[in-house]
């Protein structure tokens, strides 16, 4: 894979509050990229940088090995799906979308072509002369990430292009974004605070706090292996514990020692262990983990159970129930265990 | 010509306009002022600084009674027509879609309407009424050109609320009465406030409106200056009124300003 | 809230009685020998247009429009940089410019067309710095007069729709490859077009039916409707000639209000 963008120390204050401390990340082609975070964490200000809607203060962005801090907005190789579409009130849906074809002087024919190559992609064929006002929520979506890719961008921008969505929506819509990603062969650059819509979606996924990033990686990485205890309770629901690292290998969980697949923390070391709810498994008390049933929730596919350790809470995800009040032993596999550094 | 330079020349240009436009709405307040301190009876010359007009308001009872008219009937207008038009806001609120359209032509026409058509307006229908003209008739018209503004400035407020607010207070306990006053009141008072205060500085301000609807010697501020133009009755004083009145207004809508601001920066944070 | 609609209904009344009305007088009046002040029999009469056709009358019209086209314009291409400039502008004393736009207002209107007048005099108080601008009589001076007065009323509505406008809108169109200017030409522009009809008829329809303000400065002059309106009403008590003048405002007034509706159902641009 190719490098598309380069992002080097990239460092940038609002007002002398640093928003984004030392950013490295580089997007290839062909990349379905996502920013995740929670809100103020730096993400949307990180696309407005690529975007050209704002100025670094240090550091420096690499488009195709060029730096692009020269490159006005418009004259970027790159488009927007703006949060709440930005879609203009005076023009209609063909208006709109032919906007950038037009700046670019095509000629009218093509431009026609083009639109409605277009509409049809995003399954909007016949709304050509329909008000933007009189469209609903999903509709205006698709106007504007139609009115976008018709301009063929290098990279195209999404900031929180779902949040306005309702869920069944919003399913519809990742699963269509995706195919039309892969289809076209277009860097997609996905900005959300939805964890679910990060990993169901993307190829890599770049989870930020606090204008740092924590922790880059495909979804199953981010998932299975969260670098610290941010990352680790952003990214699901997780059972964090404190534990020794004893060696390499053993580790010592609530003085319990584990066999686990995690070695280089030195020995003696204290840590903190991730294990996922779905990882756990309840057996009759045995030994080991031991705690009581405090709580049993139905969720549809699985039950969401709570057993208490002393003070410490266990989630537990399994599709077998248990009564509340009996006293269980939690056990897990050594894979299941993820060690993080404290 | 780049496209830098031109937007380099327009903002040049543009800032000139900004200083022009200062320049020309304030250089005849500043004339006021300056004649206000002026010594000399006469406005032609300056014979030396002096604050003898600002005495002299007090030593003549014509004016006195002009600016108390004046401040008399703006106080009553905006107060009556503060609370009429909120309470014609919630009711124009409750309208459907197309009522509230219908009514909204009614409201906007005395915005909209010159006041010299206004003035003519509510002279012929005072002329058909009982009412002699005069402190009553100046009255009603000041009310009748503030409430739209009051209306204007309510309605949008109200757009803002929760439907189901008025509800829910009737739901709680609360009489149609204290619903009103304990609950949406409240919610939408920067609304009034705004309201009441554009029709205080409308009815402060008025000239042709008054000029149609006076009578029977009473008078404010701008009828007495309009009866004294070009006249030995003319006195300086009025310069003085209005460098106060002006004085006041700045002082008020600074305090305002720096007050607001603290509010602002809070909800300001935007990354 | 839907229950609190009933508020609505006195304020209908109130309306019909203060704008319908009169709208309707103005017509009967004008249409007919009526004398509002001894109501009695009366007959419809087409004789009292014929004064539209004394050449005073034309020309009063005539300027009227004249002047009323020159201050818009010129308000419309000073105004809209301001306007923009201070929407756009991200100062801190952002409110507090706007705000001293606002502030003249409370100065009487009556007295900085006196100041006006002063300064135009052969003999003024610029005779100090040895300047005579000598301007009373001259068409120069009511324009500088009327933009003084009228100016912030064309900046205001452009600047409230601008301030209000989506600046995500903005960022669009540049995303899509629009250079700074093409971006102003068609989105800035198209979409503050609502603010630009209200600025234009706020500014146009005071400076057509002004009356004090060329009385003053033209020393009498040049006359414009409002002159003789003001004429037929106060000093000659013609009421019937003084409707079918009136009327051509009316007409005026409805047409471009209506102009303005098709932009904005609520007035929202109004204050």
């Amino acid at each position: 894979m190719k490098k598309l963008i380069d992002i080097q120390n990239l460092v940038k204050q609002f007002d002398d509050q640093v928003v984004l401390n030392n950013i490295n990340l580089y997007i290839n082609e062909n990349e379905f990229i996502t920013l995740l975070g929670p809100s103020g964490c730096g993400k949307t200000t990180l696309l407005r940088l690529i975007g050209g809607f704002e100025t670094l203060d240090e550091g420096k962005i690499l488009f195709e090995d060029k730096n692009i801090a020269d490159i006005p907005a418009h004259k970027r190789p790159i488009n927007t799906v703006f949060q709440k579409y930005a879609l203009f009130p005076h023009l209609n849906v063909y208006q709109n979308i032919a906007f950038g074809l037009k700046m670019k002087k095509m000629p009218k024919e093509t431009i026609e072509q083009e639109v409605l190559k277009a509409l049809e992609m995003v399954k909007l064929k016949g709304y050509e002369s329909r008000n933007i006002k009189t469209l609903s929520g999903g509709q205006q979506q698709r106007v504007a990430i139609a009115r976008a890719l018709v301009n063929k961008p290098k990279v195209l921008l999404l900031d929180e292009p779902l949040a306005a969505l309702d869920l069944k929506l919003r399913q519809d819509m990742q699963y269509e974004l995706k195919e039309m990603q892969r289809a076209l062969g277009i860097t997609f650059i996905f900005v959300t605070h939805d964890q679910e819509e990060a990993l169901t979606m993307s190829d890599t996924v770049v989870v930020m706090n606090e204008g740092h990033i924590l922790q880059i990686g495909t979804p199953i990485d981010i998932y299975n292996e969260p670098k610290n205890r941010f990352v680790a309770s952003f990214i699901g629901e997780s059972n964090i514990l404190p534990a020794t690292m004893i060696k390499d290998y053993k580790v010592n969980i609530l003085n319990t020692e584990y066999t686990c697949v995690d070695h280089g923390f030195g020995e003696q070391t204290p840590v903190e262990v991730v294990i996922r709810p779905e990882d756990i498994e309840l057996k009759p008390a045995q030994g080991g983990i031991e705690g009581l049933v405090t709580d049993v929730i139905f969720k549809g596919v699985h039950y969401e159970i709570i057993v208490m350790v002393g003070t410490i809470e266990f989630i537990i995800h399994s599709t077998l129930s248990q009564t509340v009040g009996t006293q269980v032993s939690i056990t897990f596999e050594p894979e299941a265990i993820h060690v993080m550094r404290r | 010509m780049s496209e830098k330079l031109t937007l380099r020349l327009s903002r040049v240009g543009t800032i000139l306009l900004v200083i022009f436009t200062y320049s020309i709405i304030y250089l005849p307040i500043v004339i006021i002022a300056f004649l206000s301190f002026n010594a000399s009876s006469r406005d032609q010359i300056w014979t030396g600084f002096s604050f003898v007009w600002y005495r002299e308001i007090l030593n003549n009872p014509r004016l006195l009674e002009a600016i108390q008219n004046t401040l008399l009937i703006a106080v009553l207008a905006t107060l009556i027509s503060t609370v009429l038009g909120t309470l014609f806001a919630i009711g124009i609120h409750g309208l459907s879609r197309k009522q509230r359209l219908k009514i909204m032509v009614l409201n906007n026409i005395p915005v909209v309407n010159p006041d010299i058509v206004t003035g003519i307006s509510l002279l012929l229908v005072f002329s058909l009424l009982p009412l002699s003209f005069g402190f009553q008739t100046m009255l009603l018209a000041h009310i009748f050109f503030c409430i739209p503004f009051v209306v204007l400035s309510v309605l949008p407020k109200l757009k803002t609320l929760d439907p189901n607010l008025y509800d829910a207070a009737i739901d709680l306990g609360a009489s149609r009465f204290k619903a009103l006053w304990l609950v949406i009141i409240p919610s939408i008072k920067v609304g009034i406030l705004a309201g009441s205060l554009i029709a205080f500085t409308m009815s402060i301000d008025d000239f042709v409106i008054s000029y149609f609807t006076f009578g029977d010697g009473f008078q404010n501020v701008s009828i007495w200056i309009y009866s004294r133009l070009g006249r030995r009755t003319f006195s300086p004083s009025v310069y003085a009124y209005n460098t106060l009145v002006v004085f006041v207004t700045i002082v008020v809508l600074s305090l305002f300003n720096l007050f607001g601001k603290k509010q602002k920066s809070i909800k300001g944070e935007k990354i | 809230m839907k229950k609190l609609r009933a508020l609505s209904f006195p304020y209908v009344m109130w309306m019909s009685l203060t704008i319908v009305l009169p709208m309707a007088l103005i017509l009967l009046v004008a249409f007919s020998d009526l004398n509002i002040f001894r109501l009695g029999s009366f007959t419809f009469t087409l004789e009292g247009f014929s004064v539209l056709r004394s050449p005073v009358i034309t020309t009063a019209i005539r300027n009227s429009f004249r002047f009323a086209f020159i201050v818009t314009a010129l308000c419309f291409l000073i105004g809209y940089p301001v306007a923009y400039l201070l929407a756009r502008s991200t100062s801190r004393h952002k409110t507090l410019f706007v705000t001293f736009l606002i502030l003249p207002v409370w100065s009487n209107m009556l007295l900085r067309i006196v100041a006006w007048e002063r300064l135009f005099f052969p003999n003024s108080i610029l005779n100090m710095f040895g300047i005579s601008l000598n301007l009373i009589g001259t068409d120069l001076a009511i324009i500088i007069g009327m933009i003084s007065m009228y100016l912030p009323f064309m900046i205001f509505p452009i600047y409230s729709v601008l301030d209000k406008m989506d600046q995500a809108l903005i960022e669009a169109a540049i995303d899509l490859g629009a250079s700074r200017v093409k971006t102003f030409f068609k989105v800035t522009l198209p979409l503050s077009f609502g603010g630009v009809v209200s600025g234009v008829i706020m500014t146009m329809l005071p400076a057509m039916t002004a009356f004090a303000l060329p009385a003053r400065l033209s020393g009498g002059r040049t006359l414009l409707i409002g002159n003789i309106i003001e004429d037929y009403f106060m000093r000659t008590a013609n009421f019937n000639a003084g409707s079918i003048v009136s009327l051509v405002m009316m007409v005026l007034m409805i047409v471009l209000y209506l102009w303005i509706l098709r932009f904005d159902k609520e007035g929202e641009t109004l204050i």
